[in-house]
């Protein structure tokens, strides 16, 4: 089946769709605040034991694959772009120094930790129930979003039905190294998006004719909210706002470019202690 | 009651106006069929019925429109969500959730109706429509046909006084879409909710309404009861009986493409089972049969884009086997079911470009191969025009042209007919004839019985996976017989 959502009854899929969603975007702003290495490093392990928790560490894994290659060319470029002062390696015009390193492993992380919360959202939360909860605030922009991932399995179709429409016009997809299969593949790109856009205006169409963004909605699935996941959902906000207020004090953060390196002290690691704390009960699960 | 009086209407960008001067009231308990070309304005007036016009689109509007007391310029589409329902072409554009009872319920939900009766409704309507089975079903996973019950279910389940269909069976074959026909009668007659339907087929509709509306450029030229309305199209060559075309093939002309034993399935399910086929040059070869019963399978196989599980394709006697897709693609056209995949450059002439380019054919030839097809096609005068601005049935023909280009021997089309008008058809198979005549073979997949008897000088038909031969006659006579509901 073409679709993120893994329906696997694990105790995290049990849970109410809004604590998970204020998990994922406590774990998006601290991959926004965070520099330092050692606290991206946790909270990225934190994700996976969350992803194996709820059986979906493979798919998040294969995802974080198409990762590598963004992070891939971030790092590039950050560590032939970023200025520094610690030599490492030199030749001829190219020279290498720590700080980037330093720099370019703390922007992939970053990225990693946020999309691996992202993936998260996409595998534990079903999207209908994501629609119903996120159209009750800000619906343009949070329904929009939830969209995206209803139209996952069209725009999969669309895009092996334009690959068929291509090759038939003979494009070859699998010929040549990689460089010579990724040109191949641009032109699918754009009747993708021609197409995609012609969709999104169809079904806003659809929505706004069946009274979609008209007020207040009742719910066909009444998904009552425990005591326990609403004190969940209070622990999760502690954490991104404790965080906020570590960073602002300067905790979380390393200027790598201008020489600061790696020193974690014990303040530290009470700090990221006391987030994993308060981002733990997420393990506790749902009921349903 | 809806009331419209004086309405025109222009689109945002538009240099003409797509709505002139329309009169029109709409009784309750009505079932009105509007028929006419494709861009004549008919989805248009459609989306003036419920409010989407001029609030979603924008544009310049003069007139009103008045559903039930309310001028449709003070409401917006949410006021009428629960007066006039709107059931779209396609299903795959106005599903929003992902699975049936939600979606079901999604209207509801906005119209703030309370979860008990949701609850009601939904298991109401999808027993009315047969959907019970389906109810915690995955949409994706649906045919076409049952999405599209869906999408009505979803609408009905809000309890509308009028619903406005616009071209719902053009992805249904013909038992389904006479089904869903059938239905809506029921619904009109048991419920008393007013239907307002486009149609392109003429043919599996007639039956139906009480009342038709003709339309051409944004006008309505006629409007009556069904049984004089009938009478005018009679005269104006609108239920013309159909007459073969077919050209019978020579005996001796060689087999250009053959397919021996060819097994192929999904997962579990087996698809084709030891298929044989046979085409000879120049025939033109109609594929029929329900939806899912492989049709479009069958066509991906015999130009590569399948491979058979057992069994051998081959093209001028030669095994494709050991040959990709793309260099199948000089001797195989393929035309699939959505023009928009084929069209994504800044003018129809790069589009066409596009194609020579990656079959390296000749750049001298280039001219000649571009004029010929935009001949053949009727196309010339778009060369330089973006091809998705185009009509459908122009995007249609366009698509053909970044095929036929390639100066294919054998044409395979799948469901061309699809979303075309009378107009549009009789325009297509003018020029399969004339490909025909230039000896070309094609291979077409329809559901389209009408054009099928007209046009094909072979029809199979695939069922449990296998082919089987429609005598021609045969078929006319079930042509005749789906218009023999006049």
């Amino acid at each position: 089946m073409i679709f993120p959502y893994k329906d696997t009854e694990s105790r995290i899929h049990k849970l109410h769709a809004m604590p998970k969603i204020a998990l994922v975007m406590a774990m998006f702003v601290m991959s926004i605040l965070i520099s330092d290495i050692v606290y991206l490093v946790i909270l990225f392990l934190f994700v996976l034991v969350i992803a194996a928790t709820g059986r979906v560490l493979r798919s998040t894994l294969s995802l974080l694959k198409y990762g590598v290659y963004v992070a891939a060319s971030i790092f590039l470029f950050s560590i032939f772009l970023t200025p520094g002062s610690t030599v490492i390696f030199s030749y001829g015009i190219v020279t290498i120094y720590s700080e980037s390193i330093w720099f370019a492993a703390s922007m992939c992380l970053r990225l990693f930790l946020a999309v691996g919360s992202f993936s998260l959202l996409a595998f534990i939360v079903h999207p209908d129930e994501a629609l119903r909860t996120m159209s009750r605030f800000g619906y343009k922009t949070t329904t929009a979003f939830s969209l995206s991932t209803r139209m996952y399995p069209t725009i999969a179709t669309d895009s092996k039905n334009i690959m068929d429409a291509m090759r038939a016009r003979g494009v070859e997809f699998d010929e040549g190294g990689a460089l010579k299969k990724a040109q191949a593949r641009s032109p699918v790109v754009m009747p993708l998006l021609m197409n995609s856009l012609e969709r999104s205006v169809g079904i806003s169409e659809a929505m706004e004719a069946r009274g979609f963004g008209s007020g207040k909605r009742t719910s066909y699935v009444i998904a009552r909210i425990t005591p326990r996941e609403i004190a969940m959902i209070v622990c999760f906000i502690a954490a991104m706002v404790f965080a906020v207020a570590m960073f602002v004090i300067g905790y979380g953060q390393v200027d790598y470019l201008h020489g600061q390196v790696i020193r974690p002290g014990l303040v530290d690691f009470e700090i990221i202690g006391v987030i994993i704390l308060l981002l733990s009960p997420i393990f506790l699960g749902g009921k349903k | 009651m809806i009331q419209v009086d004086k309405l025109s209407f222009q689109y945002v960008g538009a240099n003409s106006n797509s709505l002139n001067d329309i009169n029109l009231t709409i009784k309750e308990g009505e079932f009105i069929l509007i028929l006419g070309r494709s861009g004549c304005g008919k989805s248009t007036l459609c989306r003036a019925l419920n409010g989407l016009i001029p609030h979603f689109y924008g544009g310049k509007i003069t007139g009103h429109v008045i559903v039930d007391g309310k001028d449709t310029r003070d409401h917006t589409p949410s006021d009428y969500a629960n007066i006039v329902g709107m059931v779209f072409q396609d299903p795959e554009n106005q599903l929003v959730m992902t699975n049936v009872e939600n979606e079901m319920a999604f209207g509801m939900e906005n119209m703030c109706v309370p979860t008990e009766t949701m609850k009601e409704r939904v298991h109401q309507y999808a027993k009315y429509l047969d959907l019970e089975r389906f109810l915690t079903r995955f949409i994706p996973e649906l045919s076409g046909g049952e999405k599209q019950k869906v999408a009505m279910a979803s609408i009905l389940a809000m309890r509308p006084k009028y619903i406005i269909l616009d071209e719902p069976t053009s992805q249904l074959d013909g038992d389904n879409a006479v089904l869903f026909l059938e239905f809506l009668k029921q619904m009109n007659r048991e419920l008393g909710i007013s239907v307002i339907l486009v149609e392109h087929r003429i043919e599996r509709c007639i039956d139906f309404p009480d009342r038709i509306i003709i339309m051409d450029q944004g006008a309505i030229v006629k409007d009556g009861p069904r049984d004089e309305m009938i009478a005018h199209m009679k005269g104006m060559g609108l239920l013309d009986s159909p007459e073969s075309r077919s050209v019978p093939i020579p005996e001796g002309n060689p087999n250009i493409i053959e397919a021996e034993s060819i097994c192929f399935g999904y997962e579990s399910r087996e698809v084709l089972k030891c298929l044989g086929l046979k085409v000879k040059t120049g025939e033109l070869v109609s594929i029929t049969g329900d939806n899912g019963s492989g049709k479009s399978t069958l066509m991906k196989n015999l130009n590569g884009l399948l491979r058979p599980r057992t069994g051998e394709v081959r093209i001028g006697g030669k095994s494709i086997s050991k040959m990709t897709t793309a260099s199948i693609a000089r001797t195989v056209g393929y035309l699939g079911q959505n023009p928009n995949d084929y069209l994504f450059e800044e003018s129809l002439e790069e589009e066409l470009k596009f194609t020579l380019r990656n079959l390296k054919i000749d750049e001298n030839e280039w001219d000649e191969r571009i004029h010929w097809t935009l001949d053949i096609l009727d196309m010339e005068r778009y060369l330089k025009r973006f091809p998705r601005d185009l009509s459908c049935g122009e995007r249609e023909r366009a698509a053909l042209a970044s095929i036929l280009v390639a100066r294919p021997k054998v044409l395979i089309l799948d469901e061309p007919t699809r979303g075309l008008d009378q107009w549009n058809k009789a325009k297509l198979g003018d020029i399969l004839e004339k490909l025909r005549a230039e000896g070309q073979t094609t291979i077409l997949v329809t559901h389209d019985y009408r054009f099928i008897a007209e046009y094909s000088s072979r029809v199979l038909r695939l069922k449990n996976g296998c082919l089987t031969e429609i005598p021609l006659d045969e078929m006319m006579a079930i042509a005749k017989d789906e218009l023999g509901m006049v």
